[in-house]
């Protein structure tokens, strides 16, 4: 298991490396000149030139590129073009946010899928498995933003549970950051949570009509040990890999839902270094979103060996 | 203690009911090993799992009579029937590596028919729980679990691995904590004995518990069985659909067919002077070498060589992986679970013109890999010694996977003309119709999926498939192993035919001892990549060399 | 259960038609241009001569949902071909050679799989301008890595039959095996994962244009008018409620197809076994 882990590691390493030049790459060859865009097109070329050296990007690419990469262990992604002051300084604080947020999205999506995915499972053909079928259906059809807004219409607007817009931030009160988190979490979260609910009942139905499950009734198992003792382990490994892909996928559309909500994350500050071509901040935040997804996708590769000792040997 | 009578089986799946048994009469005495020969679609596992009571399917009814202790087992409710599973009826399933759960360690998958039962051996009464349960509702049924006295995880440790000791794993304490992934397919199959053997049950019911394993290892578990049954005392109910195991095991034998009992009686009665035609054929294909049937045609080999081995070695490369330090148990792990990845030695092989060359050995003797270098499929740049070869044609062991299941016949057929350079209609008509006529198939066969035939059919097909393209040799892996034995025999027939009428050269290989001596002129024994021995057929059959040789005719033919 | 599966497709079929016949409708009766602005319908509810109401500027949503939608399709439509198209391509040669070209595209694909496709689509479309060319090559892309992985797997299980084998040795070419053999075999999964992708891209656009990035003003965009809708949801609740129907419609319809149609083939593959 250890050995496995260190593995995991190297190469986790090696794929986060690969991930940085990929992206420092594409910001170096996308059309547009950071300086320009500063200064704006009536600039003369001197003012352009002078800025571009006082901004390092008259260095050779790789250059720009070791610089950049041997800064990110230390936290350092560079000053912004836009504010002149650390990248590091102008997105730290949004982590919070944002990583709070998914925490309570795929909290929602463990938390509800796994009962009712058993439930259902269990009760297979029964009228609550129906029911739970249909909703799964149609909330897997909505896209997370459009729930955001039925949400905030719905609990903000007709039952003012909340106050849509009055984003409260974390350090004023935690309490109330995380109330207003809420919404926008359930937001993230049904859609993947139907979708789960579905392949975990769909696996736990695969797994019950393997061998195994014979020779556990053979043995005077009912249903229930059955499900318990052998099926659910069994089954739960398909549900782990996708909560790990769903993760990635939380923070894509976490930038989507902040839009709806107002919450000032990551999306926001990403969507603004982009329209004024702050490269190093774009870079620092596709990094940061990068590096989460990897580590995530890892320990689901972890959890996953964990269970099945197979995998292990691979 | 287990009376069948008239029992019924029928499935309502489809529009009309269909019925899978029939009449299924017989009784078991205590430390009686009854066998249920046939072969697949017979009726003989479904009749043992309804025996166990495993048939839980609402569209299957069972009827007729199934008395265990004068009790009647389809009349038992299912909380009854689960006191008696795993508890008096302990069950063996035919393929260990899925009757397992991958991911539990055996240890826990051999205990758990003691963690069911708790140690109230009187549970199993079925006249105690009737009484105390009556309708066994929700709360009962905890008071219930409640009275039973559990064991500690150390006695369920200890018992566990006594009954792994019992059957004859070496180092118990080891395969107690070893997945099933672990372990040898024997080693596998005597553990699933251990765990239904845990609580020496009154009957072991075993459902064709060697046909997933090796020869040599098949005849171990028999024995395993044979000491179970002297030692405990246990009833056996062995099913099988080879004849040579079932004679050497069981007292009394009930034949099926198509759902029917064809005949039953004691072993001896059965073998020695079989009543009915089919028991008879059966019999026949399973006769222990004797005399070559059908005339001698002795000079039906040409002495010219059609393919030529010389010292041909070839090793599939390592995987790579770095860090990579797999030792011991889990190499062995590797191996199990890739039996068909083994390198072949010095392989020295000739095949004339006409002969038939007969291949055996055991799962991962390399017999496939040779196979494959013979007809180019495998080899290449990382082998070493030649091979000089006419062309080769191969016949696959699965005819599911060996045919494009997206291609009807008739197209299969076309593309195998046509990429032998055949593109004109006509041509390519008449050489269908040639074809067909050799194999046996008629015309309307053309127009089906591959999945619409039997398995005798496809391989027919894949027979047409390779002989359309002229070769010179035929490469047979284990073209018979998966059909019953009138077909395969229909089959050997027709291969032999082949040989006889085009001076056809072909190696064949299999793992079946009897069928290798109907069909072939000489024998190669392989092992561990090596061939170890070579002879002409009656030679080597009657006065085999090699130790491993002896072993494997004595453990097939015996 | 049988039953059950059908009724799913088949619903799913109901769903998509209503939505051809709500275009075809707009089609034959369009008596509003999708930019044509009238004061008295600013923000005005559903009413006989606008039937989903008025927007911010006075522009009829019915037709403005109307051009949505077919924006929306036909963006998702030409980005699904070419992710499709390429992916496929990739995953099966990968797949079928194997060996260190595999190795190597798929390194590749696990460090595009790092970066959210969405994400890369955003920063693509926004840092070039966010013609509609562009958003289609940018989700185009995006859907390649997945595309690829999913077929290259088909191809590797399918590698191993052997009926692969039985081609190779009757003297078929690599091209002709995995074309003409391999790939009708694996054309139930493509085409399930094809309307899978079909649903993710229509998502994508919609987040684009919903951050203002995608299908720019005065072209309608579902998403984009769900945007525009946001600030007037108190006042105008049906100016989000249209598109948002709309949309929810198109992918609850494809997904509803995808599914079924996944489970009516491996209803099939059953029944022939």
């Amino acid at each position: 298991m250890g050995k496995y882990i260190v593995k995991k590691i190297a190469s986790l390493s090696l794929t986060l490396i690969a991930v940085s030049f990929v992206v420092f790459f594409l910001f170096s060859v996308i059309p547009g000149d950071p300086a320009v865009s500063k200064l704006g097109t009536n600039a003369t070329p001197e003012k352009v030139e002078a800025l571009r050296e006082e901004l390092g990007l008259n260095a050779p690419f790789m250059v720009r590129y070791f610089k950049w990469l041997t800064g990110i262990p230390r936290g350092d992604f560079g000053k912004s073009y836009a504010y002149s002051m650390p990248v590091s300084k102008l997105i730290g604080g949004k982590l919070m946010i944002n990583g709070t947020l998914s925490l309570m999205a795929i909290l929602i999506v463990v938390g509800i899928s796994v009962p009712v995915g058993v439930y259902t499972a269990k009760h297979t053909g029964g009228l609550l498995d129906k029911i739970i079928t249909v909703i799964n259906q149609v909330f897997m059809a909505f896209p997370p933003f459009l729930l955001g807004l039925i949400l905030t219409f719905v609990f903000g607007m007709v039952l003012k549970l909340f106050s849509p817009g009055a984003y409260v931030g974390y350090d004023v009160s935690f309490a109330r950051f995380f109330g207003y988190l809420i919404c926008p979490a359930i937001a993230l979260a049904l859609p993947k949570t139907a979708m789960c609910i579905k392949l975990l009942r769909t696996n736990i139905l695969e797994e019950a009509k393997k061998d195994y499950a014979k020779t556990a009734y053979s043995k005077g198992n009912n249903t229930t040990g059955l499900l318990y003792k052998y099926v659910l382990k069994n089954a739960i490994m398909p549900t782990i890999t996708f909560v790990g892909m769903v993760f990635a996928d939380m923070i894509a559309s976490g930038i989507v839902i902040e839009q709806t909500f107002g919450i000032p994350g990551l999306g926001r500050s990403l969507l603004s270094a982009i329209s004024v071509r702050d490269y190093p901040v774009v870079e620092a935040i596709v990094m940061l979103i990068a590096f989460g997804i990897v580590i995530v996708s890892a320990l689901t590769d972890v959890i996953h060996a964990i269970v099945d000792p197979q995998v292990r040997e691979e | 203690m287990l009376e069948v009578k008239d029992l019924k089986i029928e499935f309502f799946d489809h529009s009309k009911p269909e019925t899978a048994v029939r009449d299924v009469d017989f009784t078991m005495k205590e430390g009686e090993i009854v066998g249920l020969v046939g072969e697949s679609g017979s009726g003989k596992s479904l009749t043992a799992t309804a025996i166990a009571g495993l048939i839980r399917r609402g569209d299957v009814k069972v009827s007729g009579e199934i008395l265990w202790d004068s009790k009647n087992l389809l009349k038992a409710s299912r909380r009854q029937m689960r006191a008696l599973q795993g508890e008096e009826i302990g069950f063996v399933f035919q393929d260990p590596m899925t009757a397992f759960s991958p991911v539990h360690k055996i240890g826990y998958q051999v205990e758990d028919a003691l963690r069911v039962h708790g140690k109230s051996k009187n549970a199993a009464d079925l006249n105690n729980v009737a009484s105390a349960e009556g309708e066994a509702s929700e709360n009962e049924k905890k008071a219930g679990k409640n009275d039973k006295e559990e064991y500690s995880r150390e006695e369920l440790k200890a018992l566990a691995i006594q009954a792994l000791k019992d059957a004859e794993l070496p180092d118990p304490e080891r395969v107690y904590n070893s997945y099933p992934f672990e372990l040898s397919g024997g080693m596998r199959q005597r553990a699933m004995i251990a765990s239904a053997m845990i609580s020496k049950p009154r009957l072991l019911i075993a459902d064709e518990p060697t046909t997933a394993l090796d020869v040599t290892v098949q005849a171990e578990i028999i024995k395993l069985l044979q000491r179970i049954n002297k030692e405990d005392n246990t009833a056996i109910l062995f099913i099988s659909h080879d004849l040579g195991l079932v004679k050497k095991l069981c007292s009394k034998v009930l034949v099926l067919r198509n759902g029917d009992v064809l005949e039953s009686g004691s072993a001896e009665e059965i073998f020695e002077n079989p009543k009915d035609e089919y028991t008879k054929k059966l019999i026949a294909a399973n006769v222990v070498i004797g005399k070559e049937h059908g005339e001698a045609d002795e000079n039906h080999i040409i002495e010219e060589p059609e393919c030529v081995v010389t010292d041909y070695s070839f090793y599939y490369p390592a995987r790579k992986s770095f860090g990579d330090l797999r030792i011991g148990k889990k190499a062995e792990a590797e191996k199990s679970r890739q039996p068909e990845k083994i390198g072949i030695t010095d392989i020295r092989l000739t095949v004339r013109k006409g002969e038939i060359v007969g291949l055996v050995g055991e799962s991962g003797s390399g017999k496939s890999t040779l196979a494959k270098c013979i007809v180019g499929l495998q080899g290449g740049k990382s082998a070493t010694g030649s091979i000089t070869c006419g062309k080769a044609r191969m016949i696959f062991q699965d005819t599911y996977s060996a045919l494009n299941p997206k291609m009807k016949v008739g197209r299969l057929l076309k593309e195998a003309l046509v990429l032998s350079g055949i593109k004109d209609k006509e041509e390519q008509k008449k050489e269908i119709q040639k074809i067909l006529d050799e194999v046996e198939l008629s015309e309307e066969f053309l127009e089906r999926f591959p999945a619409e035939l039997s398995g005798g059919q496809r391989q027919r097909v894949g027979i047409a498939l390779a002989l359309l393209q002229k070769p010179t040799l035929l490469v047979a892996d284990e073209p018979v192993s998966a059909l019953d034995v009138a077909i395969s025999e229909s089959i050997l027939a027709l291969l032999r035919k082949i040989s006889r009428k085009y001076h056809m050269a072909i190696l064949f290989i299999s793992h079946d001892l009897r069928t290798v001596y109907h069909l072939c002129d000489r024998v190669c024994v392989m092992k561990q990549g090596r061939i170890v021995e070579e002879a002409e057929k009656e030679e080597l059959y009657t006065n085999p060399k090699e130790e491993y040789t002896k072993v494997l005719l004595r453990s097939a033919l015996e | 259960m049988k039953k059950k599966k059908d009724l799913q497709f088949y619903i799913g079929i109901g769903i998509l038609t209503l939505l051809g016949l709500f275009v075809i409708v707009g089609l034959l009766y369009h008596p509003y241009s999708s930019t044509q602005m009238d004061q008295a319908a600013k923000l005005a509810g559903p009413s006989m001569s606008h039937w989903f109401g008025g927007d911010k500027m006075g522009r009829d949503i019915f037709t403005r949902v109307q051009e949505g939608l077919r924006t929306s399709v036909l963006i998702s439509f030409f980005s699904t071909l070419i992710g499709s198209f390429a992916g496929i391509v990739i995953g099966a040669i990968t797949g079928y050679f194997g060996g260190w070209l595999d190795d190597g595209v798929m390194r590749i694909i696990d460090v595009l799989f790092a970066i959210p496709s969405i994400l890369l689509a955003l920063v693509f479309v926004s840092l070039s301008n966010s013609g509609i060319i562009n958003i289609i090559l940018a989700l185009g892309i995006a859907v390649i890595p997945s595309f690829a992985k999913m077929t290259r797997t088909e191809f590797r299980e399918q590698k191993k039959r052997e009926y692969v084998q039985a081609a190779k040795l009757m003297g078929a070419s690599d091209a002709r095996i995995i074309f003409r053999h391999i790939l009708p075999n694996v054309v139930p999964t493509l085409v399930n994962c094809i309307i899978i992708s079909f649903n993710n891209c229509i998502l994508a656009e919609a987040g684009l244009s919903y951050l203002g990035i995608g299908v720019q003003p005065p072209t309608a965009s579902l998403g984009g008018m769900i945007s525009e809708g946001q600030a007037y949801l108190k006042v105008a609740p049906f100016y989000v409620l249209f598109p948002g129907i709309v949309m929810v419609l198109l992918l609850l319809g494809f997904g509803m197809i995808a599914d079924g149609d996944m489970k009516t083939n491996s209803l099939k593959i059953k029944k022939n076994k």
